[in-house]
């Protein structure tokens, strides 16, 4: 019994301790997915910030209720019964009605006052003029040559309905300034306001009269306890004022709500137009197969020699060569700037300043890193085939090409798509060979120009990033796994 | 007979020619190895001795490429210059000082002249975002890495999207944190400081901010390292772990005496990789702060920004030459330092 007890009791305690442990790993598992998944929403934050940017308008960036989504107030086209009317100040020269006649009034000076005459006749050098205060008494005569004469202005304050007008292939909204007999009208242009009014021959009612449209931007607004969705029309002192945009022809609602305490109804509204500008901003067809070119020609290079040295360090028994491998891998450790100096002096001298060639020729003589990761690989390479291959009377290169490249696809494959990137990214070195203007550069350069010159156009600016990383991001979503080895491997990424 | 005789000689004669001229397997072996290293042999003269050699020279010259014919050899004088310093000391805030020396920096009293003002700040700048950055990068990198080393569901969706942002050019990282650490509208202070209260700091326009600033760009692409130290704990024995815990240590004594001595040489590594990194640093303070001027204050004028201006923007490049010198000689110090003071901290499983 005692022993049973006992028996019990230590086993209740290990199953005590065994519980404990499971709850410790559900809970440990449980918080660890929480840090990883907020530290993964801090790191994919910039990248949702420029997606976000760069679909969006600088309107729906200045608000700062834009939500991250790009989306606009939902807005309702209010036609409002009032008649659309338009004011103007009428610019013409002024005529006077004597006795059936129109004659046209002039600025006349006489003992340094301005008169206003109509000119009745011109008879030799005599012209003959009506007082247009005072046409009732009997004509002037000076001796005033008619050349000299300016036209007496008016200005007239006038107001007029406007009309959407189709007639022929006159078209638009225009003022009608008189109903004539006959069913024809006067018309004036409201955006040639001086011009002489025209004639046509229709009636007023032959043409649409304009009413007064309005974007109104809708709110959601709680009333007894459910949410409606109305159409602000205007805010007063008190409240304000709401139409239902489901039945239109009812009497506005007046509500005594605070309009900035309100939520607006927002809809989806992306602008991937953004795109294209940016596109055309950056010339970004040409950057693009600048950047294309060089990284793929360099890749190539990198590619080939690093092949060919690391099949050199790995497969001949070559005297002093780990002093040489060392001699390689410490040039890790030089600075690129002491010897860009000096080369570009030379690039300079023999006119390749401003063209491809110092990013690409320099990668065709292999360097420290990609040497490295495949000589690594290609010593994991067992010997019995390159063996068996001599033996049967394959020279180095045949062995290179048949053996050892199949065998290290994957580590080439690496080292090309390493180089690609890093060419694809690098900015400093297209930034001193081919400058730091706009022109034949490459998408890194032309990105930063862009950022300078339009940084008040976060939209563009964003759209420009996306596209320039674009390549860079699906070589690493299409090879991740090679990638990421691949870094482990040499160590370093470029 | 004579002719009988002849015969043999001849023969005897022909294999003698034919050996001379015959590489033994072993000898061509060593040929045909060389012929494979002939582009790093060619890359190596053309590329990086040739260069080298020629930049010592041009260190020593005033060389400028606008005017190469008055091009003096000048010895020391470029590092003399980029050393120089006059001490003043004085209360005001106006001194003069030797011809050619402006104010560098004022510590106190002291004011400090140089015929380079602009190199100290350099210097300065250099130093203090190393000494901010790498800290906080290599332990942000190694608590990802032992994050993703865990067997929680998804764990490398999450692995991929630490990485993620080291794949991204560093033009686009600057572009997009320059809108992102904005003052008013900028998402870090919007979405995280604000709401904390800590207020809408303009990262990139004061100037004592400038450097946590650029920390915070530097842990987006940490990436990298992660993956480094995820290798080396993945290299970890197991048994070492079980070890550990039937002698009843906890995580954080596991962490203090097992898994950090083990990937000490991961972080050795990454510190080397890091401290080249950092002072060849360019790019994304280029972008910030318009065509590399530095900024407000030259709060972010590094040392190559101030290579590269001279060199490229100037076209000083005698004095360029002198400033990638200083940088490969204090390179090459800091990295010798480091694997010196390695064999007190990092440990080699192999009893190396």
């Amino acid at each position: 019994m005692e022993r049973l007890r006992g028996f019990l009791s230590n086993d209740n305690v290990n199953q005590r301790g065994y519980l404990k442990r499971e709850v410790y790993q559900v809970l440990g598992a449980g918080t660890l997915l929480m840090i990883m998944v907020g530290v993964a929403i801090v790191y994919l934050s910039p990248l949702v910030y420029m997606g976000s940017t760069a679909l969006k308008t600088e309107g729906q960036l200045s608000d700062p209720d834009d939500p991250i989504v790009p989306m606009s107030p939902e807005t309702y086209h209010y036609v409002s019964p009032d008649v659309e009317t338009f004011r103007y100040t009428y610019r013409h020269s002024q005529m006077l009605d004597y006795q059936g006649q129109q004659l046209p009034v002039y600025d006349v000076i006489q003992q340094g006052k301005i008169l206003k005459y109509a000119l009745l006749e011109t008879r030799d050098n005599v012209s003959v003029f009506i007082d247009s205060e005072n046409p009732d008494a009997a004509p002037i005569e000076l001796e005033i040559a008619t050349e000299d004469l300016k036209p007496s202005l008016v200005n007239e304050r006038l107001e007029v309905n406007l009309y959407n007008v189709s007639y022929e292939d006159v078209k638009g909204k225009f003022g009608l300034v008189e109903e004539l007999e006959g069913n024809r009208t006067l018309w004036m242009n409201p955006e040639a306001v001086n011009d002489p009014p025209f004639e046509l021959p229709i009636a007023a009612s032959d043409a649409d009269i304009a009413r007064n449209t309005q974007d109104l931007i809708m709110y959601k607004v709680p009333i007894d306890g459910e949410t409606r969705e109305l159409a602000l029309l205007e805010t007063g002192r008190r409240g304000a004022k709401f139409l239902d945009p489901k039945n239109p022809d009812a009497e506005p609602l007046e509500l005594d709500v605070r309009v900035r305490g309100l939520e607006k109804v927002w809809k989806l509204d992306p602008h991937p137009e953004n795109f294209t500008d940016a596109m055309d901003a950056i010339d970004y067809v040409k950057l693009f197969g600048n950047t294309l070119f060089i990284a793929a020609v360099s890749g190539l290079g990198a590619m080939v020699s690093a092949t060919l040295v690391a099949y050199g360090f790995t497969r001949f028994n070559i005297p002093y060569a780990n002093i040489l491998f060392l001699i390689l891998l410490s040039t890790i450790v030089l600075p690129p700037q002491v010897t860009q100096i000096p080369t570009y002096i030379v690039y300079n001298k023999i006119g390749w300043i401003g063209t491809f060639f110092p990013l690409i020729v320099p990668h065709f003589f292999s360097n420290a890193y990609n040497v490295f990761l495949l000589r690594q690989y290609m010593m994991g390479i067992p010997l019995d085939m390159d063996e068996a291959a001599r033996v049967d009377g394959a020279n180095p290169f045949q062995i290179l090409w048949y053996v050892i490249i199949p065998a290290a696809r994957p580590a080439l494959v690496a080292v090309y798509l390493f180089h690609f990137l890093f060419s694809w990214n690098d900015f400093q070195q297209p930034l001193i060979y081919l400058g730091g203007g706009s022109g034949n550069t490459v998408l890194a350069v032309g990105l930063a120009n862009f950022t300078r010159i339009y940084s008040s156009q976060q939209n563009l600016m964003m759209a420009a990033g996306i596209l320039t990383m674009l390549v860079p991001l699906a070589v690493f979503f299409f090879a991740q796994r090679i990638f990421m080895q691949g870094v482990v491997i040499t160590g370093v990424e470029k | 007979m004579a002719t009988v005789q002849s015969a043999p000689t001849t023969q005897l004669q022909s294999t003698t020619v034919e050996k001379r001229f015959q590489i033994s397997p072993r000898r061509a072996q060593i040929l045909w190895g060389y012929f494979f290293l002939i582009p790093w042999i060619i890359g190596f003269l053309l590329f990086l001795l040739g260069p080298m050699v020629a930049s010592l020279y041009l260190s020593m010259t005033d060389y400028n490429i606008q005017r190469p014919g008055e091009t003096k050899f000048i010895g020391t004088d470029n590092y003399e210059k980029i050393f120089s310093l006059q001490v003043i000391r004085s209360e005001s805030t106006d001194v003069t000082f030797k011809q050619g020396y402006s104010e560098a920096f004022r510590i106190g009293p002291l004011h400090f002249g140089s015929r380079d003002y602009q190199v100290w700040k350099a210097i300065q700048v250099t130093l203090t975002f190393a000494v901010v950055s790498l800290p906080i990068n290599l332990s942000l990198a190694l608590f990802f890495a032992l994050l993703t080393n865990t067997k929680v569901p998804g764990v490398r969706l999450f692995r991929t999207i630490y990485y993620l942002p080291s794949v991204i050019p560093a033009v686009v990282a600057a572009t997009v944190f320059q809108q992102f650490l904005r003052g008013q509208d900028g998402w870090l202070n919007v979405y995280l400081l604000h709401p904390l209260g800590l207020g809408n700091p303009e990262w990139l326009q004061q100037t004592n901010l400038a450097i946590p600033a650029l920390a915070i760009i530097g842990t987006w692409g940490v990436g990298t390292t992660m993956l480094m130290f995820l290798a080396g704990l993945q290299n970890v024995p197991t048994e070492l772990y079980e070890a550990a815990e039937v002698d009843g240590a906890n995580y954080w004594s596991r962490f203090r005496n097992v898994t950090l001595p083990m990937i000490s040489p991961v972080i050795l590594y990454n510190l080397v990789i890091g401290l080249i990194g950092t002072f060849q640093y360019f790019v994304v303070a280029y972008i910030l702060t318009p065509r590399g001027a530095g900024g407000n204050g030259l709060s972010m004028y590094f040392y190559n920004l101030h290579l590269y201006r001279e060199a490229y923007v100037f076209f000083e490049m005698g004095y360029a030459s002198a400033l990638a010198w200083i940088l490969f000689i204090v390179v090459l110090i800091v990295t010798i330092l480091v694997f010196r003071s390695s064999s007190r901290w990092v440990f080699y499983a192999g009893g190396k």
